[in-house]
């Protein structure tokens, strides 16, 4: 087992636009999740509203911006959708709410008769050549090597993820200066506890809807970039898992934490990578003996991560960006 | 203010000189149970008045009611937060209440704190990762920067550095000042208590309604709180408070009302009130 060169790609792995594009996604998440307490099953639908959103409208003949402020502004609807339905209800509500509201909009635009404009299971192919076109950086391979092992980009790779790591950022100083604004104070408040928050005349429902919206609008940039690299969006890329991963990241990161989102997705893939490669040679020099085909290493490496996180759950609840205290006093 | 009561005679439903809050016919009931029953009540303005009864005579669901948390089945009560009487400040929010009087009946509880009645819980609820400082200035009724649009300039940081004075000032006042800066989940529970009326104060409600807002503080303190307590009319904060202690409303309170299953079976001066039968029976429990 070559370890240096598994270890070297899931470097390259975990800066890729995967990572790039969970980052941007989960900090919508966190946002929601984090900050408002509101707890987001469905997150994944922003994504997929804000990907199908663009692809759609370019598939009509429409330029690339406006297919992005189309799959923005439906997100945002999505989450304004959300709030109206369930923020009057107990909170559970929610969690129920918008795992099946993910749910439909994939059997949705699965199904036949969306096929004129999603062409159902097929999906939509070559939206994003005009983001490609807008591409500064030279043709060429950029990169370096770690003992001879590559880590390399082709320019157009190098440009999606500058944008993405980009946005992630911004996203970030935009949670920042949100969270520490009276503004993230009352979010925080009506986290806390509503009636509180309300018998000092503050609005929750308007709080949370907020939350609501701006997340599921961070998360669809998150969507949207993952739809213009892969140049491809198809409705069974939108399960409910791609919400699980997200939550994984915030989690680990440290819900509510500023810069948690983004760690945690660089080191989450990093990961993710590390035990497929270790699995897939595993395999390949028949570690495993007859226990487990090669079709299982996905299986496999899911239920390791999942074992990493309850781990992180008893030993680091609050994270690795996340404060312990809050988690301690969290529950008082 | 307080003196007006003076001629004011003893008898549930009576009219005060100058009410500031009305409160006509409400009812709520739980299934069967009727928890709240009140024909008439008036609350004098800038004046401490205690409200009293036995275990589940009602008092909490009264505030529930009043202040938007529950729903009431009939009745209506309204405010009149104006600048009648002890010098009282309405707060922006409160634009209506130069028009004298607002009908609070069926609003949101938010609209009501922001209309000037703000009202503690029995049972305390803190929150609980929010420095101490923040619970207080969240209270703060001028801070912009908690509007969306507002809360990524400069402004807020003004008005939040002004009202961090006011705010330590509170928090000396109850005892706080040097957990300042800890998470209030971290306060013990007599602490919590003081920190929810250290909020509701930093909110300058022209109503303030307390439950139970001294339950659990350890009887030292407890002097310096009420002699702040009495302070709150001169500072045009009406109060309103439920006590179990018969010794702390004799104490401190203008006027006592008395609940019993409901409804309002006695109001008066407190010694008047302490010596009716009827109290007196409602807290013994009746014998048949
Ligand atoms: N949500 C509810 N559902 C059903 N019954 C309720 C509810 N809230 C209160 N009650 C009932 O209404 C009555 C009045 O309760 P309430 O809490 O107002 O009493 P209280 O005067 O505040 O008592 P205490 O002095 O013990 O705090 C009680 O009999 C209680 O059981
Ligand atoms: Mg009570």
């Amino acid at each position: 087992m070559d370890w240096l060169e598994i270890t070297v790609d899931s470097l390259r792995g975990s800066v890729s636009l995967v990572a790039a594009a969970y980052a941007l996604s989960s900090i919508g998440l966190n946002l929601q999740f984090g900050s408002a307490g509101l707890l987001n099953f469905g997150h994944v639908a922003s994504m997929l509203v804000g990907a199908y959103g663009m692809a759609i409208v370019v598939d009509l003949g429409g330029p690339l911006l406006l297919g992005v402020l189309v799959g923005v502004a439906a997100a945002a609807l999505l989450g304004w959708l959300w709030g109206i339905t369930t923020l009057r209800l107990r909170a559970d509500y929610l969690t129920v709410v918008t795992l099946s509201f993910g749910e439909i909009l994939r059997f949705l635009i699965r199904s036949n008769w969306a096929n004129p404009f999603t062409k159902s299971v097929y999906g939509i192919q070559r939206f994003a050549d005009e983001f490609y076109d807008w591409n500064p950086i030279p043709d060429g391979d950029y990169g370096f090597e770690i003992a001879s092992n590559p880590i390399r980009f082709s320019e157009r790779q190098l440009w999606v993820m500058s944008v993405c790591w980009g946005l992630a950022i911004l996203a970030t100083l935009l949670f920042r200066s949100l969270m520490r604004s009276p503004w993230g104070r009352t979010v925080k408040a009506v986290r806390e506890d509503e009636d509180a928050a309300r018998s000092l005349g503050k609005n929750v429902y308007l709080y949370k809807q907020q939350a609501l919206i701006i997340g599921s609008v961070i998360g669809a940039l998150g969507g949207i970039l993952l739809g213009i690299e892969t140049q491809n969006v198809y409705p069974d890329f939108y399960i409910p898992l791609v919400t699980i991963n997200a939550f994984a990241i915030v989690i680990l990161g440290g819900a509510g934490s500023v810069w948690g989102p983004m760690a945690a997705s660089i080191i989450y893939w990093f990961l993710f990578e590390w035990l497929d490669g270790v699995i897939n040679s595993a395999m390949t020099e028949g570690y495993f003996g007859l226990l487990f085909e090669p079709a299982d290493s996905g299986r496999i490496r899911t239920v390791l991560l999942g074992i990493g996180l309850v781990c992180l759950m008893v030993f680091r609840p609050q994270g690795l960006f996340g404060r312990r205290r809050e988690v301690i006093l969290g529950g008082t | 203010m307080a003196e007006a009561l003076k001629s004011v005679p003893g008898r549930p439903g009576v009219a005060k000189p100058s009410p500031i809050l009305v409160v006509e016919g409400v009812r709520r009931a739980f299934g069967g149970l009727v928890a709240v029953d009140v024909e008439h009540l008036e609350i004098q303005r800038s004046s401490v008045t205690a409200l009293i009864g036995p275990n589940g005579s009602g008092k909490t669901t009264l505030f529930n009611l009043l202040c938007g948390f529950d729903s009431v089945d009939e009745g209506e009560w309204r405010i009149f937060p104006g600048s009648r009487g002890g010098g009282v400040q309405p707060g922006p929010e409160a634009e209506e209440s130069k028009l004298g009087e607002v009908r609070l009946t069926g609003r949101q509880s938010y609209e009501i704190a922001r209309l000037g009645m703000v009202r503690t819980f029995q049972l305390t609820k803190s929150l609980s990762l929010l420095s101490v400082l923040d619970n207080v200035l969240l209270a703060a009724k001028d801070q912009v920067g908690e509007r969306l649009s507002r809360s990524l300039g400069r402004r807020w940081r003004e008005i939040d550095e002004r009202n961090r004075s006011a705010a330590m000032e509170i928090l000396e006042r109850f005892g706080l000042a040097h957990m300042s800066d800890e998470y209030a989940g971290a306060l013990s529970g007599g602490q919590r208590k003081l920190l929810e009326l250290a909020r509701a104060v930093m909110a300058r409600p022209s109503l303030l309604l307390l439950d139970e807002p001294l339950a659990g503080v350890n009887p030292a303190l407890v002097e310096s709180i009420l002699e702040h307590l009495l302070k709150f009319p001169a500072e045009g904060m009406t109060v309103l408070f439920v006590e179990h202690s018969m010794d702390m409303v004799m104490s401190i309170s203008d006027w006592v009302v008395c609940l019993e299953e409901g409804s309002v079976i006695a109001e008066g001066p407190p010694e008047v009130v302490a010596s009716d039968p009827l109290v007196v029976d409602a807290y013994l429990g009746r014998e048949e």
